[in-house]
């Protein structure tokens, strides 16, 4: 799977761009053991693993994912080692980190005061 | 902590304004929250003029540069979160770190950020921005999906098709964006059509293309609304400029796009259809990210869209706070040579404010300056014509702004 999912990065001018080797480690997500370069952020290894929904929106329970890649939009927060709203398109990956989902539909949540399903 | 300078941003504007402090002997603090520097340089790979552009390279001379001086630091996976006035200097507190920093002067080189644009569904996990499918293919080597679409016609858009598509990923076009509905700075679609003209001196691929449909207004509408529904071939993958994506969708993530022709006003006409894709990268442009300079308390340059606000700014990157400079896309959105030679000059004016001296380093300025106006000259992509007329409206707000006493 996780090959599938990576590309090489075109070389315009005959050299290569990617010429960074990278170290593969395992991390888990979920539980299950996921590849990823070692020091990408986790959105990244997770995504070429073909794992899309990062976690789902706290109001409306919808999938959420990786929508800016770069910090800004919130949108791929994620609980990595127990640490809840980390931006998993930043957390760079290492050997064995604990990355879970947020907010799953159907979860108890309390909400403003309100308990909801 | 303390330092003398404390650099927020490791992009090409931040890395350059520290290699010139580092070389002058000052203690440099550069801060950035991605795990790896060189800010959106990392991802950029087009093109121009003399020769291909890669800006990975670029960001490893840089660094490279910037590891011969002792007397500055890099640290990464740091948010700033705030910047208070105190004791004369600048308090910077993070987001992800516990402690602070006391710097005596501070630049913000914090960059742009992407103008989503909001159409239904487009929460969908797939739908990402245009910079999102750049990152992941250019600089992590990942895969966006099997077959994506481009929604929304800009230099941002064209350089990353043409990346996607060198890199073997499949696009079903380029498309227009919703022309309709709340997403108004996105223009009219003469606008969209007009972005063209940015790129088309772009080398052989992007010029084939696109050179003599563009040139003029008259043939423009008439080659645009007139191309065939499944386009015109550009960029390795095709341009569909009377076409606009006017829905996302799927369930659990995205698995097609709705799409509409539209006529020569922009307006959509017949049926929609569905097309397969498992990405969508959306282009609404560029912003710089204003907070942390607004945060100084700094004056401020504001636009009716809010896509236009920056700090006002002098000649040196310096901002109407004291001991807060600016460089870079901050400043307003261009290419990253412009950003380093932003970057050399803030550090003009950070030296003059770390020494109280306000005409050391003028043969530096000059060069820096010079150096400014050519990156402008040869800039090979231009990603919002407005920002010369702002610059130049700051050049005047600057020179007329209240002295203190
Ligand atoms: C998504 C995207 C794609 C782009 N693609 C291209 C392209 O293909 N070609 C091109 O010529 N130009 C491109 N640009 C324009 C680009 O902004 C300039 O080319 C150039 O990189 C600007 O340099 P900079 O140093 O001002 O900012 P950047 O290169 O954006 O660097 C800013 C740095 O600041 C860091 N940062 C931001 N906020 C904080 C904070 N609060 N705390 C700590 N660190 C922070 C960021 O992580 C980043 O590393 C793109 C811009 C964006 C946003
Ligand atoms: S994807 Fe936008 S912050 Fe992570």
């Amino acid at each position: 799977m996780s090959s599938e999912g990576r590309l090489e990065i075109p070389t315009p001018d005959g050299e290569s761009q990617s010429n960074r080797k990278k170290t593969f480690v395992t991390f888990y997500f979920e539980g299950e053991a996921v590849s990823g370069a070692l020091g990408e952020p986790v959105a990244m290894s997770l995504w070429a693993a073909g794992h899309r929904t990062l976690g789902w929106n706290e109001e409306t329970g919808r999938p959420r994912s990786l929508f800016c890649g770069i910090g800004h939009c919130f949108e791929c927060r994620m609980e990595i080692d127990g640490k809840r709203d980390q931006r998993s398109c930043l957390y760079p990956v290492r050997e064995g980190l604990d990355v879970r989902r947020q907010s799953k539909p159907g979860a108890l949540a309390i909400v403003d005061g309100m308990t909801r399903l | 902590m303390r330092t003398e300078a404390l650099i927020i941003g490791a992009g090409p504007a931040g890395l350059s304004a520290a290699i010139e402090l580092g070389q002058r002997g000052i203690e440099t603090l550069v801060v950035d929250e991605y795990p790896v520097p060189g800010g959106r340089l990392l991802g950029q790979m087009y093109q121009s003029q003399s020769g291909w552009w890669i800006g990975r390279r670029v960001a490893e001379d840089l660094l490279e540069r910037l590891g011969r001086f002792p007397n500055v630091h890099l640290m990464l996976e740091t948010s700033v979160s705030g910047l208070a006035h105190a004791g004369g200097g600048w308090t910077a507190t993070f987001s992800q770190r516990a402690g602070t920093v006391d710097a005596q002067a501070v630049l913000i080189a914090t960059g742009a950020t992407e103008v989503p644009i909001p159409l239904p569904n487009w929460t969908l996990p797939g739908v990402m921005t245009v910079g999102a499918a750049q990152t992941m293919a250019n600089v992590h080597g990942v895969r966006p999906g099997e077959r994506g679409i481009i929604i929304g016609f800009g230099a941002l858009a064209f350089a990353v098709a043409d990346e996607l598509t060198r890199a073997g990923v499949d696009l079903a076009g380029i498309v227009l964006p919703p022309l309709q509905g709340p997403s108004q700075w996105l223009g009219t679609v003469q606008d969209q059509w007009r972005r063209l003209r940015d790129v088309v001196h772009l080398g052989p691929r992007w010029a084939r293309a696109a050179t003599p449909l563009v040139a003029s207004d008259f043939w423009l509408e008439r080659v645009m609304a007139g191309a065939p529904q499944k386009g015109i071939p550009a960029l390795g993958t095709v341009l569909r400029p009377n076409v606009a994506a006017i829905a996302m969708a799927g369930e659990e993530a995205v698995s097609g796009v709705w799409l509409q022709r539209v006529d020569r006003r922009g307006t959509l006409v017949g049926e929609p259809w569905h097309e397969a894709v498992d990405f969508a990268c959306l282009s609404g442009g560029l912003r710089p990210v204003p907070d942390l300079a607004a945060a100084t308390g700094a004056a401020m340059k504001s636009s009716r869209s809010g896509l236009h606000d920056v700090p006002i700014f002098g000649p040196v990157g310096e901002t109407t706070a004291p001991g807060i400079f600016a460089a870079g896309n901050v400043l307003g959105i261009e290419g990253a040579p412009v950003a380093m030679a932003q970057g050399q000059l803030a550090s003009i004016g950070v030296l003059r404010h770390l020494s109280g001296n306000p005409t050391e380093w003028a043969a530096e300025q000059a060069a820096f300056s010079r150096a400014l106006e050519v990156a402008r000259e040869r800039a090979p992509l231009v990603f919002d014509r407005a920002w010369s007329q702002i610059h130049e409206e700051i050049r005047q707000a600057w020179t007329n702004r209240p002295k203190e006493g």
